[in-house]
């Protein structure tokens, strides 16, 4: 669940495809605000806190680095798979992805 | 009589990403060859008329892409607290692997990767291109769907 100032995009190819700590995962959006994550058993153990709480289920104001992150692995995905498209719910963030796949700071 | 197939994405995903305006349901999306913005109407973005064949379209919808998008209602209902309990069942978990496969399947990556290297491609350049989709699926299988990711390096 996503709710950074940031919102998800999705691409023509509907998944967004990388890795964490040598695991890969896919990111299936399912909105600018809700996504899937199909992840390994390996992985998802490693996303559970000393708490107990699982991590990246929940992205709250201040996590707009994590959800740009996020759209920059669909974006690239969505080059591997078939160099087309990404959708966004506005401009504001496929601007920031824009930026963001350049290099440029914002 | 031929309809408009959306190619990857399905209408019902471009749906929660889209503003309406006086011209009915339109998204943003960023063209990443020339690295714009552009708007289109959600019934037109990825879609291609007579692209899948009637048959082929209700096969795709009743197999892989209704139940994946009565999956991501339930889980929009979720995550805006209009449920207050998502529990996914054994044969969610499949819908949302075979709608991932099926995701990978119909890229221009895989059928890049069949042109190049299966023997029909490499005969009749054009082939895969005029197949009908079931014929693409069968094909398609003798991928293995791990064998694809592998080649992965993102």
């Amino acid at each position: 669940m996503n709710d950074s100032d940031v919102r998800l995009v999705v691409p023509k190819n509907c998944i967004g495809y990388s890795s964490s700590i040598g695991e890969s995962f896919i990111v299936l959006p399912l909105s600018p605000k809700v996504a899937i994550l199909y992840q390994s058993p390996k992985l998802h153990q490693e996303c559970i806190g000393e708490d107990g709480a699982l991590n990246h289920v929940s992205y709250k104001r201040g996590d707009e680095a994590e959800i740009r992150a996020l759209n920059v692995h669909i974006a690239k995905s969505e080059r591997y798979f078939n160099d087309e498209f990404v959708v966004g719910f506005k401009k504001e963030e496929l601007e920031i992805l824009k930026s963001d796949l350049s290099g440029v700071q914002r | 009589m031929g309809i408009n197939s959306h190619v990857q994405i399905p209408k019902g995903i471009l749906k929660a990403f889209s503003h309406r305006t006086k011209n009915g349901n339109c998204v943003y999306y960023l063209d990443l060859h020339d690295m714009q913005i552009y708007t289109q109407k959600i019934k037109v973005l990825d879609a291609v008329f007579d692209f899948f064949s009637e048959p082929t379209e209700r096969l795709l919808d009743a197999v892989y892409e209704n139940p994946f998008l009565q999956l991501a209602v339930a889980v929009r209902e979720f995550s805006t607290g209009k449920r207050s309990i998502l529990e996914l069942t054994e044969d969610q978990q499949k819908d949302i692997k075979s709608f991932i496969k099926m995701s990978v399947m119909r890229s221009n990556y895989t059928f890049d990767l069949i042109a190049k290297t299966s023997l029909v491609g490499a005969v009749v350049p054009d082939a895969l291109t005029i197949w009908q989709f079931g014929q693409r699926i069968t094909l398609c299988q003798t991928l293995s769907f791990l064998r694809i990711i592998s080649l992965i390096s993102l």
